[in-house]
């Protein structure tokens, strides 16, 4: 089949076009799923980036806001 | 190839992604409020990155090459590359990564361990652990570069190394650390539209799917003799099962680096930049599809040149380079492809280099910085000044370390360096991060019992197991009198495959064994998981 005859490396080559489909599937399937989030995390996402920011600023030698 | 014009395409390509880079990091910077709330980072971005920096020149030149000498068995890592390095990856670890990240407050994928388990060793281990291996990755990119530097400007490969090192260190002092994801997808999108005009074109040129593999199939009579001896039967046929050529393949380059993707400090930082987990299932297909294009059409183009370079000299591509699996892609693109698809091609490979080697020296820099030095300095006045220099030193004792190597490691080595450091990120880490996320009875001590088994087994494979690297060190000649340990082809098993099971069972075992030490810390820990 497509000029490869080994079927254990057929097999391998099918599984990235399969592989791709899966994810296709999945991210399609899930696309507006697990969106939600509540205001806890919000807080916790925000001190997250601040810290993140800061320490950006850090690295390259400025004083943190 | 005419080098002003390249040299105008290549300085105009850097201003705009320096320009991209300034600009992300800009909107981050004044926008704290409107990014959260918004919580805008677009799957695109976030599978793009991801995609990026896990996808280098070490996959497309190294592995390309690796696949014009072995032939599609590769292909097993392209599989491996979808169905773990990015579905399971994304899914089963990328999602509880990213909410116990954001529960403890983590920065570095050593900050995450450590936290999780509440060990400041842990985090320092992992520092110290990425700190002297990373270099040996980031030459395998740096070679990589270099190679296609030195194929399509026909320029010393001496040159071409230093020549690319100063792009780099250009790139990364000024701003290569911020807004590192916008400058990303701009640059995986650079890549996914070379890879595919580059697949297309292959095809074409060969009648269709079918008849260039066919014309492939019937190359097997040309084989060389060393390769035939290890085990290779054609370049669509799968090695001989059990032999030096199937452990090389299947234990080292498969397993090692599609299993290895998985415990990977620069790639799981990437989870923990996306705001919810409605990003990741997006970006599960964007990431599914670029990898499909990158791996797959490098190791696809990498088998066919050798039927390109028969037809048009009467030599299989390993050949036509002297035996330097490094080169066969560079020169392949050089004399297969026009011109315009040579400038390309070099904004693709300069992409594919810098998206990856950012964010390696990101982790080399932290890894030294934040979580070696940082947690020894913690609570003291003047640590967090003295953090950014040794972070900064750091960079730059990594940069040295990984030119030397690239000078020294020779030819035909991109694949091997990648994936002694895949393998390695794997036996040591992977246990104990897949337990810490999935298993609440993990405790600190199996963990760190089951990182130091697979250090020490991975220590004690490469010193006396795998002949690769225990030739090389020499300990093993000098104390038994032979080369390893081992005999016949399983001198050839990659020490992954002895030192993965170890970790594990030894996480386990001790943990089963031992008390989980701050139960309500777990709890925090798995708070909205």
């Amino acid at each position: 089949m497509i000029g490869i005859p080994d079927p254990w490396v057929l097999t391998a080559y099918l599984l990235v076009p399969a592989g791709a489909l899966l994810c296709i599937g999945y991210g399609t399937m899930k696309w507006n799923q697990e969106g939600s989030v509540t205001e806890e995390e919000i807080l916790e996402e925000k001190n997250w980036l601040k810290e993140e920011i800061e320490i950006d600023e850090e690295l390259s030698g400025e004083e943190p806001q | 190839m005419n080098l002003f014009l390249l040299t105008v395409v290549v300085i105009l390509y850097l201003a705009v992604v320096s320009y991209l880079g300034y600009q992300g990091y800009k909107n981050t910077k004044n926008s704290l409020d409107y990014n959260v709330a918004g919580r805008n980072i677009h799957p695109y971005i976030m599978a793009m990155s991801y995609g990026a920096t896990f996808i280098s020149t070490s996959a497309i030149v190294g592995f390309g090459g690796t696949a014009a000498q072995f032939g599609f068995s590769l292909l097993w890592l392209t599989a491996c590359n979808i169905w773990i390095g990015i579905f399971v990856a994304f899914v089963f670890f990328g999602k509880r990564t990213r909410r116990m990240g954001l529960n403890l407050d983590a920065h570095t994928f050593p900050e995450f361990l450590g936290k999780r388990l509440g060990s400041v060793f842990v985090q320092r281990f992992m520092g110290i652990i990425i700190f002297f291996t990373m270099p040996l990755y980031i030459a395998a990119v740096l070679i990589g570069a270099s190679r296609i530097l030195e194929g399509l400007l026909r320029i010393d490969y001496n040159v071409a190394v230093i020549l690319f090192t100063i792009l780099v260190a250009a790139y990364v002092i000024f701003g290569g650390l911020k807004g590192v994801m916008y400058t990303d997808a701009l640059q995986g999108t650079l890549m996914f539209i070379g890879m595919v005009v580059l697949l297309l074109a292959v095809y074409l040129s060969f009648g269709g799917i079918t008849p260039a593999h066919s014309a492939l199939t019937s190359l097997a009579s040309q084989i060389p003799e060393g390769l035939r001896k290890i085990g290779m039967t054609g370049w669509t046929q799968s090695p001989v099962p059990g032999s030096p050529l199937f452990w090389i393949l299947y234990s080292s380059l498969v397993l090692g680096v599609g299993v290895g993707v998985l415990a990977q400090p620069q790639l799981i930082v990437r989870y923990m930049t996306v705001k919810s987990n409605q990003e990741i299932n997006r970006a599960v297909i964007i990431g599914g599809v670029f990898i499909m294009a990158m791996t797959g059409t490098a190791f696809v183009v990498g088998a066919l040149s050798n039927v390109y370079f028969v037809n048009s000299s009467g030599k299989i591509a390993l050949a036509m380079v002297g035996g330097n699996v490094d080169a066969v892609i560079p020169k392949f693109i050089a004399e297969f492809m026009p011109p315009w698809f040579g400038y390309l091609f070099m904004l693709v490979i300069l992409s594919a280099a810098m998206s990856t080697l950012s964010s390696q020296f990101h982790a080399l820099g932290t890894s030294v910085g934040r979580d070696v030095y940082g947690t020894i300095q913690k609570g003291r006045d003047k640590g967090k000044s003295w953090e950014i220099l040794v972070t900064k030193l750091g960079i730059v004792i990594g940069l040295i370390i990984t030119v030397y190597l690239a000078y020294h490691l020779g030819e035909s080595v991109i694949a091997r360096a990648t994936s002694i450091f895949f393998g390695l990120m794997a036996s040591c880490f992977l246990a104990p991060y897949a337990a810490s996320l999935y298993w609440k009875r993990l405790t600190r001590k199996g963990a760190i019992s089951g990182m130091i088994a697979g250090f020490l087994v991975s220590l004690f494979s490469f010193l006396f197991l795998h002949i690769s690297e225990s030739k090389v060190f020499g300990l093993a000649k000098l104390l038994f009198g032979k080369d390893s340990l081992l005999s016949g082809s399983s001198v050839f098993i990659d020490p992954l495959v002895f030192a993965l099971p170890v970790s594990i069972a030894t996480t386990i075992l001790v943990s089963l064994l031992t008390k989980v030490e701050e139960p309500a810390h777990v709890e925090r820990c798995f708070k909205g998981i």
